[in-house]
């Protein structure tokens, strides 16, 4: 499968901060939906930013499109993924301006695709952004981002602040824009019930690492779930676990669950990814 | 006590990571400008001193107004933080070039027009002081060049339309090398009472500083947003 975005060895330090991005590589192929998960400050943010050029980059190389590079070729490369990332709505300016203002950035805007979101979700364009919910300001930059027909979409938490209807509804765009088997999603998330309704792929993002990225067969076949009463002598079996009055649960290797007796298997999810092999690890 | 103030003041200019810097090199410039204009007015030019008034206007409300802000950035403070940073993430989104992007954030901000008209009435004032005959023409044509640059520069970079795009750009060449033209060859040079140098200075001072300038402050917006570790902290 022909890969829509590459990201190798991308590093970037901070000044004033410890924090770093840590040689992540990753791609992403053509027609899929690649989730991010991680704990706050984990770096999600920071990695979405660097791929669209917001902070630059220390090392590393970021190509999509095949060979167009998010730096050398920033126009184009912008040109054609649309990002919904932190709120960059101006408070004074009515959402039919900035809607006018894209489609003379935009080369492929279509305003018929920007209104037929608008009007789905009943926004009326001539209010301020300002008087604008925080639902409805992400929901109008996904508008804006659809409305330039991209062929990627990197969104950062684009569910955070939806109610559940319109989160919903937006896992079904992300859903009908890959259907085509040529456009990808890219999003973070901390709410990982949408990585198991959508994404094809998850990263998982600690300390400006990607530890790993599995798809959804993967994670099924590389970890279990167990619980049980003791820990005796399994511990060191454990990825991660957290333990309480009745016993404990915890994440394991498939290969390891040999080790395990008088226990209850059952699959993962990406929440209990993300819980185990983060906060579990640390024994929080 | 004053070498450490001044050593202090040394560091502040000096350090480019530090917003303040911008701050420091206003006040120097609002300080020295009305002296050198004066100089300059000694020597015999009212436009050339007043020009040198203007120019440091239109630089303070330039600087101040798109530059990276803090805290103590003079002009900068009427722009918020959190204003500030929806407009770098625009500029991250937008599939701009530099100058277009430069256009688009000043002329949001629209303080220039009041700025260039301010600094206008500000010479004109001053000049009254200095002469009974206040040389409104200069004045108006100047304000206006400007103008008319900026408007042109927001036409070839926001329309789709390619004939008004190849039209503005012509307009953009052609404009001043015309006027500069008419203004040698005509009297026009007379009524307004400009010499060829005034008339040269006027036409290509604006183009200089605005092509300098469009790209050198986009840039420092750039590498001050990309590596000054305004780190967002929801990761």
């Amino acid at each position: 499968m022909e890969n829509i975005l590459e990201v190798k060895n991308l590093s970037k330090k901070f000044e004033n901060s410890k924090f770093e991005i840590s040689d992540v590589s990753f791609d992403v192929p053509r027609g899929t939906i690649f989730g991010m998960i991680g704990e706050n400050s984990a770096g999600k943010t920071t990695i979405l930013k660097l791929i669209m050029n917001a902070y630059g980059r220390d090392s590393g190389k970021i190509t999509a499109y095949g060979n167009v590079d998010n730096i050398r070729d920033e126009p184009e490369f912008k040109n054609r993924t649309g990002f919904v990332v932190e709120d960059y709505l101006y408070d004074t300016i009515s959402v039919k301006r900035i809607a006018q203002a894209f489609s003379c950035a935009f080369s492929n805007w279509k305003q018929e695709i920007f209104d037929k979101y608008i009007n789905q979700w009943n926004i009326d364009i001539t209010q301020l952004c300002s008087q604008l919910s925080k639902g409805a300001k992400i929901k109008v930059m996904i508008a804006l981002a659809l409305g330039h027909q991209p062929e990627m979409l990197i969104l950062d938490e684009p569910t955070d602040g939806l109610d559940p209807h319109a989160r919903a509804e937006l896992l079904d765009i992300f859903r009908e824009f890959v259907s085509d088997g040529e456009k990808s999603v890219i999003f973070s998330t901390h709410i990982t019930s949408d990585l198991d309704k959508t994404a094809d792929y998850i990263a998982v993002v600690s300390n400006g690492k990607i530890t790993e990225v599995l798809t959804a067969d993967e994670t099924q076949e590389k970890y279990a779930v167990v619980s049980g009463d003791k820990t005796d002598g399994i511990e060191k079996y454990l990825i991660g676990m957290k333990k309480s009055e009745i016993g404990y649960e915890g994440l394991v290797l498939r290969e390891n669950l040999a080790y395990f007796d008088d226990v209850t298997v059952r699959n993962p999810t990406y929440e209990d990814i993300l819980m185990y092999t983060i906060s579990g690890k640390r024994g929080e | 006590m004053i070498l450490k103030k001044l050593k202090q003041i040394l560091d502040l200019v000096t350090n480019s990571k530090d917003n303040k810097r911008t701050y420091i090199i206003q006040i120097i410039v609002a300080v020295f400008a009305p002296v050198l204009a004066m100089f300059c007015y000694g020597k015999g030019s009212v436009i050339m001193s007043s020009l040198v008034i203007i120019f440091t206007l239109a630089y303070m409300a330039v600087v101040g107004d798109i530059y990276p802000v803090k805290s103590g950035t003079g002009l900068s403070e009427l722009f918020d933080n959190r204003k500030n940073k929806s407009l770098l993430t625009m500029i991250s989104v937008l599939p701009l070039k530099h100058r277009e992007l430069t256009v688009l954030f000043v002329n949001r901000t629209r303080k220039i027009w009041v700025t260039f008209i301010a600094s206008t009435v500000v010479c004109m004032i001053l000049e009254k002081f200095v002469s009974e005959n206040i040389e409104i023409g200069n004045w108006l044509m100047f304000s206006g060049i400007i103008s008319l640059n900026w408007l042109i520069w927001t036409i070839i970079c926001f329309t789709n339309n390619g004939a008004i795009k190849i039209l503005s750009w012509l307009i953009y060449i052609i404009l001043p090398i015309f006027l500069f033209v008419i203004m040698i060859i005509s009297e026009i040079a007379d009524i307004f009472m400009i010499s060829s140098a005034e008339g040269l200075f006027l036409m290509i001072v604006p183009y200089i500083i605005f092509e300098v300038y469009t790209h050198l402050s986009v840039l420092n917006i750039r590498k001050d947003y990309a590596h000054n570790g305004q780190r967002v902290k929801e990761g």
